[in-house]
């Protein structure tokens, strides 16, 4: 009986353990990526209408195709989250919950501009009185409880001429006009710690580091971006920030870091190494540094900069 | 002549003079495999020679057949071949003396049983001796005592040879020594003796010893056997008795075994039917059935943990340990609640003549063993061991890992085990044990552990302890009654970051089996097992991944709480087991188990039968078929991880195989075997109304299974310095999941699997073994795409079929190498194991780069020395 959960615990354990060995590291730019998704705001209120957007990057600079799209149900991650539930089928059953609702859906397909917005228009009461029929219609569907919010998924599809990347983002349309909003962390700039303190890098890319040295990079963050809320059990808590550290030339000490209130400090979370490349490695002048900052309520945002690389004297 | 009598073509080692006759012994070979313990013979009387054969100076040799009943007394004295020349008395004079032989009876699993045995009888003319005959003692001058060197066991029958050439006479004495090794010698002239000590078995003793008038001498002589080696008292019940299939390893053979660094649930892998676990489990895959299908019993009784941090070493050590049964399938009635295989556990028959114990030490860990009678009925034994690790770790492990080790990793585990027999049909024993495990990380940077980590801490403890109190009463030799009553609480806990769970179990199990010999043709037995759970548990999980499912996702926002404390459960079963010997030869066990099931709430009935027919001496047919039953695993059937209206799962059995054995000493044991499963645990999609509306079924039922194939075993039987087998399973283990048309290829199906040992032992106790394994690759789901999960900055990996590609195949040499030095009072024993000799990193695993667009095979551990150093005092 308890080799299934000794099973688990190995299984993690060992996955845990595993090194990434000679793997491109995560957080190395080598092909067309979606970095992170942004709904601002994050978890919208009734009526509220999300701006979505995406931090994509082709190496190559090669021109992007934007698709995106939503859905109130989608099936495994092992399936790729196909969407289970139809535009049409949505309507019926929320019209049948109340006649007329179903016109207020917006159409999955939300365009191919490089932003997209969606409203949370649904009545609330209508969602939640259709919510067990919908996820029975959809046999299979992640959300199993929408007594608290009605998620949605978001999905953005991006092509360039020869790759093609699919991110897909989770959003919690509220049932109440008085929930706490969440509000997307924000980053102010990045830049170097130096003997004599902070200097962020320039706007125009023109900081000069050398290369094959390591720099102490920091994230001008506000702490207040790390929130105060109350957990669903009514207990205060303070928001948990992941900063992931991409670049496209070299490699970081760590690939994220991350603020835990009480257990990493904030100057701790917000700075790593950058183990910038030699010649070899990358001839390109240009390095580039981009930091996404998740909060773990679904808010994000990001900060992109842009150095010279230059030679050692 | 009862049931329990078996026919045993024994040669019984008797240590006797060239002057003497001798009665000898072939090394001990055994048709009736199953004794755990050959009768060894404690009193041995002198024939007289005939008069007219030594009047003619001849030798002859007599072989008898002894019926020696449970006491080891001799009850009947037969002659199997007389002998040459006849008439002259051997014969008599043979049975005479034998019908006042005395031995320790033979065992069947620690319990005395009457046996026959072939016993040759030599008789031996003795040189005469020149010089006076010895006067009638009056003085004893000269005592001694004759022990086993290295373990200092006592040496009774022994003759004790005195020798004396002076210038003027030459005197010889002689002597045999008693039940307690002793022995003396009286009124020998002063001066120098050589003593000269030869016993079957052991090398010539020969020394001098000075005799002082008016002095006694006392002396103690270490002999010294000719092998050490365990395997030469080693007696196998390689084929099985009445099961279609059962293997048993005596613990002398399991230390032996290269590959397994002596430990006892790992040479299970060594065994025909059994799959290759993944690198660093020891699950027992057993015939393309998943390990949970398989129970691990000790004395009968459910262990929750066989292994130190799930596979790195067994639990039990093996000084515990006296044998292993596994039955890789058709098991018979007192068996129940798994649908795969059983592997039992049979913890030690102690018998210590004296306090001793051994203290065992290699790269992983360190233990000790001390058992000792107590008093004359009652035997203690005593073992812990605990790894270190931990310790090397904390040095290894640099700063600038971003781990701290708080706890990494450690185990111990702990046992005592007493007996206590008041009288020959009582038999009580008490077995304690237990272990705990604990590994505890801290990551520095939390985010390296988990980007959903809410702290960097990794922690998992497991433990457990058991009490096993077992009561056999055998009021005659026809009825037998075994009791154990069994407690313990399990505990097994894991969190990091954002996982969790927390699980204590405490149990109770009761098992009864009385067996009855009805008449010749008739045994029948009789029994209840009832185990009991209270579960107290404290989840944050995901729902877990089924069997030919990819590992869960773990994002957070689909993990589950759940809380569950003072739930009951109890499963009572009762089974009745019977074996018919309707003719000569054929042996037919049918059997009926009935088992509760309180979670699912369900009655299971299980028939089950099996039937040997002897067609040949050396030919026997069987067969078996049988239905078995197993519960699912909690959670699949707790409410809000599962489906709580699922019902056990089912296995139906079919096998049909031959034994034969071409020459003494070599057996071939080939089974074909087919299992069908229904009612299989799978994944659905559909929707339930439990009269609250609508809501997902999550599991059901309807996954069916079905495996395969055949066992081929060619063994050695371990009476040559060559001993050694060849295992080879062809298999094929599909499944068909919930609303799905075709079948897959299970987790656990692995085509073949090939192991051959070979064990050579060499003069001066040295003994070289080495061990070959070929496994086909497990099968693994391809990845075809990725989704980036901007929720859990990670991608999310689009499976393939499931089962739809196959690793590239194991293939492993490993070579041991055992030495042991004999001291006087106590041996060391040191081994080399090497494993993976020629340095073939087989694939273990596809790993995957973040993103899945790269991977490569994960390759097992490179050549691996170990280690290790054991006294035995």
């Amino acid at each position: 009986m308890m080799n299934r959960y000794l099973a688990i615990t190995l299984g993690i354990t060992l996955v845990l353990a595993s090194c990434a060995g000679d793997f491109t590291p995560y957080n190395e730019v080598k092909s067309l990526r979606i970095l992170a998704l942004q709904a601002e705001p994050p978890n919208p209120r009734p009526g509220q209408t999300s701006v979505l957007r995406a931090l994509v990057v082709s190496p190559d600079n090669q021109p992007i195709t934007y698709e995106w799209s939503w859905c109130p149900a989608v099936g495994s991650a092992n399936a790729g989250y196909p969407c289970l539930l139809d535009e049409q089928t949505l309507r019926g059953e929320l019209n049948a919950v109340l006649v007329g609702a179903g016109d207020a859906v917006p159409t999955y397909d939300l365009g191919t501009a490089t932003e997209a917005l969606l409203a949370h228009a649904i009545s609330p009461l209508v969602l939640k009185t259709a919510c067990p029929r919908l996820i029975e219609e959809s046999a299979g569907m992640l959300t199993e409880d929408c007594t608290q919010s009605f998620s949605v998924y978001l999905r953005l599809t991006v092509h360039t001429a020869n790759e093609t990347v699919t991110a897909i983002d989770k959003l919690a349309w509220q049932y109440r006009d008085d929930a706490t909003p969440n509000q997307n962390p924000m980053v102010t700039s990045l830049g170097q710690v130096t003997r004599t303190g902070y200097d962020a890098f320039a706007k125009d890319g023109t900081t000069l580091l050398q290369r094959n040295q390591r720099v102490t990079v920091h994230a001008d963050i506000p702490e207040t971006a790390a929130q105060p809320y109350t957990m669903a059990s009514g207990q205060a808590a303070r928001e948990q920030l992941l900063f992931t550290w991409f670049v496209d030339a070299g490699d970081t000490e760590a690939v994220r870091t991350t603020f835990i209130d009480g257990e990493v400090t904030w100057e701790v979370a917000t700075q790593n190494d950058w183990n910038l490349p030699t010649t070899d490695d990358a001839p390109n002048a240009a390095a580039r540094l981009w930091l996404v900052v998740r909060d773990n309520r679904g808010g994000v945002a990001w900060h992109a900069a842009q150095v010279t690389l230059q030679e050692a004297p | 002549m009862n049931s329990w009598f078996l026919l045993v073509l024994l040669g019984a080692q008797m240590p006797l003079a060239e002057t003497a006759p001798v009665a000898e012994a072939d090394a001990a070979e055994l048709q009736a495999a199953e004794l755990s313990k050959a009768p060894q013979q404690t009193k041995f009387v002198e024939a007289p020679y005939p008069p007219e054969a030594q009047r003619q100076g001849l030798e002859a040799e007599v072989v008898l057949l002894l019926e020696i009943d449970e006491r080891g007394l001799v009850q009947a004295a037969t002659v199997l071949t007389p002998a040459e020349p006849a008439g002259l008395g051997f014969d008599e004079a043979a049975v005479a003396a034998a019908r006042q032989f005395e031995f320790e009876p033979a065992e069947v699993a620690g319990q005395p049983v009457a046996v026959q045995i072939a016993y040759r009888y030599r008789f031996t003319l003795t040189p005469v001796m020149p010089g006076p005959t010895a006067p009638p003692p009056a003085t004893r001058n000269f005592a001694g005592a004759l022990v086993e060197r290295g373990t200092r066991k006592p040496l009774p029958g022994v003759r004790v040879l005195l020798y004396q050439d002076t210038d003027v006479t030459s005197q010889a004495f002689e002597a045999r020594s008693d039940s307690l090794g002793e022995f003396a010698f009286y009124d020998l002239a002063p001066g120098s003796w050589e003593v000269r000590i030869e016993a079957q078995g052991y090398q010539t003793y020969v020394t001098r010893e000075t005799v002082t008038a008016g002095e006694a001498v006392v002396a103690t002589y270490f002999l010294e056997r000719l092998s050490y080696n365990p395997y030469d008292v080693l007696i196998t019940a390689a084929r099985p008795r009445k099961e279609v299939n059962r293997i048993t390893l005596e613990a002398a053979a399991i230390e032996r075994l290269p590959g397994a660094a002596g430990d006892p649930l790992a040479v299970l892998q060594n065994l025909a039917g059994v799959g290759r676990p993944s690198l660093g489990s020891n699950d027992v895959i057993v015939r393309g059935s998943a390990p949970e299908d398989t129970q691990i019993l000790v004395d009968g009784i459910e262990v929750p943990l066989a292994y130190h941090f799930g596979g790195f070493r067994s639990v039990l050590p093996l000084a515990m340990v006296d044998s292993l049964d596994f039955y890789p399938g058709n098991f018979a009635s007192d068996y129940g609640r798994a649908t795969g295989g059983i592997v039992e556990v049979n913890t030690k028959r102690l018998a210590p003549e004296r306090p001793h114990g051994t203290v065992d030490i290699s790269l992983l860990d360190a233990g000790i063993y001390v058992e000792t009678p107590v008093g004359e009925h009652a035997s203690l034994a005593l073992a812990g061991r605990r790894s270190y690790l931990d310790t090397v770790l904390k040095v290894a492990v640099p700063d600038s890992a971003g781990i701290d080790l708080v706890a990494a990793p450690r185990y111990y585990d702990y046992q005592l085990l007493a007996t206590y027999q008041p009288a020959p049909a009582h038999a009580l024993r008490l077995f304690f044990f237990g272990s705990d495990d604990r590994l505890e990380l801290l990551f520095k940077n939390p985010a390296e552990l988990s980007t959903q980590a809410t702290n960097g801490e990794l922690a998992a403890s497991t433990g457990f302890y058991r009490t096993i109190l077992s009561y056999d009463f055998t009021p005659s030799t026809t009825m037998k009654n075994e009791l154990r009553v069994a407690s313990g609480r399990n505990k097994i806990a894991f969190n990091t970051g954002n996982l969790m769970f927390d699980l204590n179990f405490y149990t109770a199990q009761v098992r009864d089996r009385f067996t009855f010999a009805f008449n010749d043709k008739l045994d029948i037995a009789l029994g209840t097992d009832i185990l009991f759970l209270k579960t107290d548990i404290s989840t944050r999980l995901p729902r877990l991944a089924l069997e030919g499912e990819p590992e869960s996702n773990t994002d957070r926002s689909q993990l589950l709480s759940a809380t569950r404390n003072n739930q009951i459960s109890w499963t009572p079963g009762i089974f009745a087991d019977f074996e018919v010997r309707p003719i000569e030869g054929v042996v037919a066990l049918p059997g009926v188990r009935v088992d509760y099931f309180q979670t699912t709430q369900t009655t299971t009935l299980d028939p089950r039968l099996a039937l040997r027919h002897q067609l040949f001496e050396s030919f026997t047919v069987k067969t078996g078929l049988g239905i078995f039953h197993q519960e699912p695993a909690p959670d699949e059937t707790d409410p809000l991880y599962g489906n709580p209206d699922l019902k056990p799962e089912r296995a139906v059995h079919y096998s049909l195989g031959a034994e034969w054995q071409p020459l003494l000493g070599l057996n071939v044991d080939v089974t074909a075997f087919y299992k069908v499963m229904d009612d299989l645990v799978s994944r659905s999609s559909r929707f339930t109304d439990r009269g609250q509306g609508p809501e997902p079924l999550r599991y059901d039922n309807e996954g069916i299974g079905k495996v395969k194939g055949a066992d081929i075993v060619v063994r050695q039987h371990l009476q040559s310095d060559l001993t050694g087998w060849l295992a080879y399973t062809v298999a094929r283990s599909e499944r068909r999941d919930s609303g799905a048309t075709a079948f897959r290829l299970a987790d656990f199906d692995q085509t073949h699997i090939l192991t051959a040992v070979v064990n050579y032992q060499l003069p001066a106790n040295w003994e070289v073994s080495g061990r070959f394994r070929y496994v086909s690759g497990k099968p693994y789901t391809p990845v075809l795409g990725t989704t980036f999960n901007n929720d859990t900055d990670q991608y999310d990996p689009i499976y393939g079929r499931s089962n739809t590609r196959r690793l590239g195949p194991f293939h492993q040499l490993d070579l041991r190498v055992d030495k042991r030095w004999v001291f006087d009072t106590f041996i060391v024993a040191a081994y080399l194991d090497l494993q993976n000799l020629y340095n073939h990193r087989s694939p273990e695993a596809v790993s995957y780069s973040a993103d899945y667009t790269e991977h490569r095979a994960q390759r097992g551990l490179p050549i691996l020395p170990l280690f290790g150093v054991k006294a035995e005092l």
